[in-house]
């Protein structure tokens, strides 16, 4: 089973997105509320994937993108985010972003998205 | 739109009960207005009119469309345009009106004149609120200058029919330069623009939101409902970034906050929203910076 590290400032977010992943087969192994912990959480954990939220408190989306892939170059990272602005969308991708995903999605959108990365 | 804000004048003036409106209100959505009730309604033909015709036709054997084209008060062109107009949500609730006895077509027309006329709406506010054409109901609720705001209260409203409430209506906005809130969630939009939007309500008017958001059951508000409230603002914001972003123009959001406590605030320019979703009454509030 594919794991996913869940990283958003929101608890409703998180919950809304654990919901969905499990729903369709993906193991949730970790959640970070802001962008520090999910870079460490992500050390610790290894998780094959990671969503990443770009507005968060102490560490933004977009600072956490480029530590986690400085740590881990291979690491599947798709943002999350309520903003659909395009510049920001482009520089995530830009940055090393798998993918991302615009709030609110439908559940095949995100899902769809992970299953044509799975190795 | 109308429906909710014509039915609660309706019961205001003691013509209909609160439990006639609760229900009157409810999407029926296999049933069609009857062509005399679109065409009085439309002031294409009068209610006197409309009920004379009526007295004269066998209904099993004869429609009222075609006596009224025969009787040369409805053209064939414009019977067609009132056909498109039998699954209109007004329409159908006109009709539920008629068809459980509670007024009849003059009572309604009557009464819907007066509404007219002590909202102040024009013939063509009334037509985009039957209607329900969502950008004029803007424009007559939220009075706006700058055409972003508008834009705003748009996305807003929209993006509360899509994922909250597909009834849910506005009423008319106001200014204010202090406002004293309630339990609220509210997020900071910088960048191109700048302004905090609230959303806020007493008691637990908030589960309007956060009971129908993500699919969770709140018995209360509480800082897990109102986390879900920052989350749907989130959303709302995120969409009109997405909007703006079109036309070149940026704003960034920081994350949402909520409270329980309500704080007072004070702006020289605050924009009060009145918003009605599932039976609730929410305030949505624009403390816009220059």
């Amino acid at each position: 089973m594919n794991t996913v590290l869940i990283v958003d400032d929101s608890k409703t977010s998180r919950y809304m997105l654990r919901h969905i992943l499990v729903e369709n087969g993906y193991e949730v192994i970790g959640e970070a509320e802001n962008g520090q912990e999910g870079f460490d959480k992500y050390c610790e954990l290894e998780p094959d994937f990671v969503t990443l939220d770009i507005t968060m408190p102490v560490m933004d989306g977009i600072e956490t993108l480029v530590k986690i892939k400085e740590y881990d170059e291979e690491a599947k990272i798709i943002m999350v985010t309520a903003s659909g602005q395009k510049n920001k969308m482009l520089d995530a991708i830009k940055l090393g972003a798998a993918d991302f995903v615009t709030k609110p999605y439908e559940t095949s959108q995100i899902i769809s998205i992970m299953d044509s990365m799975k190795e | 739109m109308i429906n909710r804000l014509f039915g609660n004048y309706l019961v205001e003036k003691k013509v209909l009960s609160q439990t006639q409106l609760d229900d009157l209100l409810p999407v029926q959505k296999d049933f069609k207005a009857e062509v005399e009730t679109i065409a009085v309604i439309n002031k294409v033909i009068s209610a006197a009119v409309a009920q004379e015709l009526l007295g004269r036709i066998d209904r099993n054997s004869e429609h009222f469309g075609e006596a009224a084209i025969d009787a040369e008060y409805l053209t064939d062109e414009k019977l067609d345009e009132i056909l498109t107009y039998q699954s209109n949500a007004f329409m159908k609730f006109v009709q539920s009106m008629i068809d459980k006895h509670f007024m009849d077509l003059g009572q309604i027309n009557h009464f819907l004149d007066e509404f007219q006329q002590i909202g102040g709406y024009t013939d063509a506010q009334i037509s985009s609120l039957i209607h329900d054409d969502l950008e004029q109901c803007v424009q007559i609720f939220v009075p706006l200058k700058s055409p972003r705001l508008k834009e705003f209260t748009l996305t807003l409203i929209q993006t509360i029919r899509r994922l909250i409430d597909c009834d849910a209506y506005l009423d008319k906005s106001f200014t204010a330069r202090s406002l004293q809130l309630d339990k609220h969630a509210c997020q900071m939009i910088v960048g191109d623009m700048h302004m905090k939007v609230y959303i806020s309500a007493p008691d637990n008017d908030l589960l309007a939101i956060a009971n129908y958001f993500t699919g969770d059951t709140y018995e209360a508000v509480n800082e897990d409902a109102l986390d879900n409230v920052g989350e749907f603002i989130n959303c709302v914001n995120g969409l009109f970034a997405t909007n703006l972003s079109y036309d070149n123009v940026t704003i960034d959001m920081s994350s949402p906050e909520f409270s329980m406590v309500g704080p007072f605030i004070s702006n020289e320019k605050l924009y009060v929203i009145p918003i009605y979703a599932n039976g609730y009454s929410l305030k949505a509030v624009l403390e816009v910076y220059e």
